[in-house]
């Protein structure tokens, strides 16, 4: 399990997909059930990162929401 | 000498004919046909024009004037309203209608009853194109105008036969996706027993690449006739595994796709997705994928792969999208959207959370690729090119002149990639092909026998037996193109638009090899008349690739080809003339 600080961002690209931007600039989709009102807001996942694919076609490594919450 | 005359008018009427319809006439035709069919009734009844009362508000106001009025009318016009009215343009300028931008439609009209010539005076109504397709949101659709789709309608199969596999979050049979082209699909995500869509991302997808079109409802699809084959590999939330991914295409490939769209990625490379690419690519498959959404320059896998069509996206300007990746394995670029423009998505029937549908639009390298998949299975169904070929006509067809980072080899267009096939609505060639037969045959003095010969061979060669496609196989390819068409049967798309710069050399071949003979001598004039036709409407239409030429080279160029064509039907023509002479002479 691994635990992840950043800013949640909805991200409009295909049919929409939750991203965590993290300090570094890498922005890690989510895969997971997420708050729709937590948008734009400071939040700490614990989670696995998975060498999966995905419509969000990311270039940085998904991470598998485990549990989410705000910072 | 026997008078030609006779021949010039109809002869005039098919030129005529052939000038106005052009590469798309049968479809102008048939829609001609179509509004006439609707018209026609309200004609025979001939009421008088109803009188259309204006509002009292600001607008346009559109007056009629009998037609040859002159500038005088016009000023007085211009009096009554208190503004200035102009006549609508130069081109209508005998049926003497004019505009003129008022404070209030109704006093206006008002202004200009009882005027002497004033034949109808109305507000100017806004009105819509009645065409193909009748989906009633097909004006939004930017994105299949700007890729070529209508080209694949009016001459294709439009992707019938083809099944599309579409590896994604799940393909549902919305309202606008006719449910008997959509295959049962299989899920490989666990806990999804079937391959439903719960994202929405899939078959929005799915939509872009066989929208059900022309059924009076919703959005039009590139390839409408097309099967499509759910794979799921994505979950609800859009992701996967390499591992799904690459059963999923294995999968697909076992059930016959013929094309493979993967509008996703990842930054890692996964040798089990290359392999599985790599089997369904020998199996004759086309594999198209995403470059990516990052907006940086590194595409995504598996788009980067060799064996893959890597898709970037433009928006509805034509430039690249912001988010579209860039840079090596960037093949072709298609509408994608850009939704900082109202309206500037692609737009297409999909599920929506909590179910039922909407059309919704979506933007990304997602969204550009199964416009390329949708013209893969267009490309597809005309049955005459393998992957290989369907790849090369795709990337050749795109409007770029040399590659380029963001846009691969160009943005997609259907309609030079269909053209590169000579794939066309044969009407017009077969009109002009038979108008030079005929008018070259004519300056023979010979009989109609010969003259019949040599238009019947020069339709032909120039368009083809209209309708022989449907024969199948290499007899209906070849019956179904003209002769500059015949080296895309065996050769490829590339090959023939190689051969066509010596093109020439087809009718001085003809004319040397079969005009001696007097019984060849008719089908030889009617293929110096055909090629001619052939060439002649190419460089109108502008089907042959510019290469690395400036465009004027190209023109002229393919111009003395057509001269040199038409000189040698003349020659021959001018042999059975002198031929016949000594024939009469000797008797």
């Amino acid at each position: 399990m691994t635990r992840v600080e950043g800013t949640l961002r909805f991200v409009d690209l295909g049919a929409g997909q939750w991203v965590l931007q993290t300090a570094s600039g890498a922005r890690h989709p989510l895969d997971g059930a997420v708050d729709r009102g937590w948008a734009d807001r400071e939040v700490v996942v614990h989670g696995t990162f998975v060498d999966g694919l995905g419509f969000g076609v990311s270039a940085d490594r998904t991470l598998q929401v485990h549990r989410i919450a705000l910072r | 000498m026997r008078p030609i005359t006779p021949f010039l008018l109809p002869l005039g009427l098919v030129v005529v004919a052939a000038v106005l319809l052009g590469p798309d006439g049968p479809t102008r035709a048939r829609q001609q046909a179509n509004v006439q069919a609707l018209v026609a009734p309200r004609v025979a009844e001939d009421p008088e024009p109803e009188r259309v009362v204006p509002e009292a508000a600001p607008g346009r106001l559109v007056i009629d004037l009998q037609d040859g009025s002159d500038d005088a009318a016009l000023a007085e016009v211009s009096a009554r309203l208190g503004v200035t009215a102009q006549w609508l343009d130069d081109a209508t300028r005998d049926e003497a209608l004019a505009v003129a931008d008022v404070e209030d439609l109704a006093a206006a009209a008002a202004a200009l009853d009882g005027m002497t010539g004033l034949e109808v005076v109305e507000p100017d109504l806004e009105v819509e194109a009645l065409g193909w397709p009748d989906d009633p949101l097909y004006p939004r659709q930017w994105h299949l105008d700007a890729m070529g789709a209508p080209a694949g309608w009016r001459a294709t199969p439009g992707g019938k036969g083809v099944i599309v596999a579409v590896i994604d979050t799940g393909v549902t049979a919305v309202a606008d996706l006719d449910p008997a082209r959509v295959l049962p699909g299989r899920s490989f995500v666990p806990g999804a027993s079937t391959a439903a869509d719960d994202n929405g991302h899939g078959t929005h997808v799915a939509g872009t690449i066989a929208q059900t079109t022309n059924n009076g409802i919703g959005c039009a699809g590139v390839a409408p006739y097309a099967t499509i084959l759910p794979v799921k590999v994505l979950s609800g939330s859009g992701s996967g595994s390499s591992a799904q991914v690459a059963a999923g295409i294995d999968w697909a490939v076992d059930q016959g796709a013929q094309v493979i769209n993967l509008s996703l990625g990842s930054g890692l490379y996964s040798a089990v997705i290359h392999v599985a690419v790599r089997k369904a690519r020998r199996a004759g498959v086309v594999v198209v994928a995403a470059a990516g959404n990052d907006g940086r320059e590194r595409v995504s896998w598996p788009g980067a792969l060799h064996e893959v069509i890597g898709v970037a996206a433009v928006g509805p300007d034509g430039a690249p999208a912001p988010y579209s990746n860039r840079g090596k394995g960037v093949d072709i670029a298609a509408p994608g959207g850009d939704k900082r423009t109202p309206g500037g998505g692609v737009l297409q029937d999909t599920v929506v959370p909590g179910g039922g549908h909407d059309y919704l639009e979506f933007q990304g390298t997602s969204m550009a690729t199964p416009h390329v998949a949708g013209a893969a299975a267009v490309l597809l169904s005309t049955g005459i090119l393998d992957a290989a070929g369907v790849e090369t006509a795709l990337l050749v067809g795109a409007d770029g002149d040399a590659w380029d980072k963001a846009l691969g080899f160009g943005r997609l267009d259907l309609g030079s990639s269909l053209a590169m096939l000579g794939v066309h609505e044969p009407g017009a060639r077969v009109a002009m092909g038979l108008m030079f037969g005929v008018l070259l045959s004519s300056l023979s003095g010979a009989g109609g026998v010969f003259r019949g010969v040599s238009a019947a061979v020069g339709a032909v060669a120039a368009g083809g037996v209209i309708g022989a496609g449907v024969l199948g196989g290499t007899l209906g390819a070849l019956l179904s193109r003209g002769v500059l068409g015949w080296p895309i049967v065996f050769l490829g798309p590339v090959w023939a638009q190689v051969l066509a710069w010596g093109a020439f050399v087809v009718p001085l071949a003809v004319a040397f090899l079969l005009g001696p003979t007097r019984l060849l001598r008719p089908v030889a004039l009617g293929i110096c008349a055909g090629v001619a036709a052939a060439l002649l409407h190419g460089l109108i239409a502008g089907d042959f690739a510019r290469w690395w030429l400036p465009g004027g080279a190209v023109t002229s160029w393919f111009a003395l080809q057509v001269v040199v064509s038409l000189a040698a039907a003349a020659a021959l023509a001018g042999v059975e003339r002198l031929d016949r002479r000594a024939r009469g002479g000797a008797r």
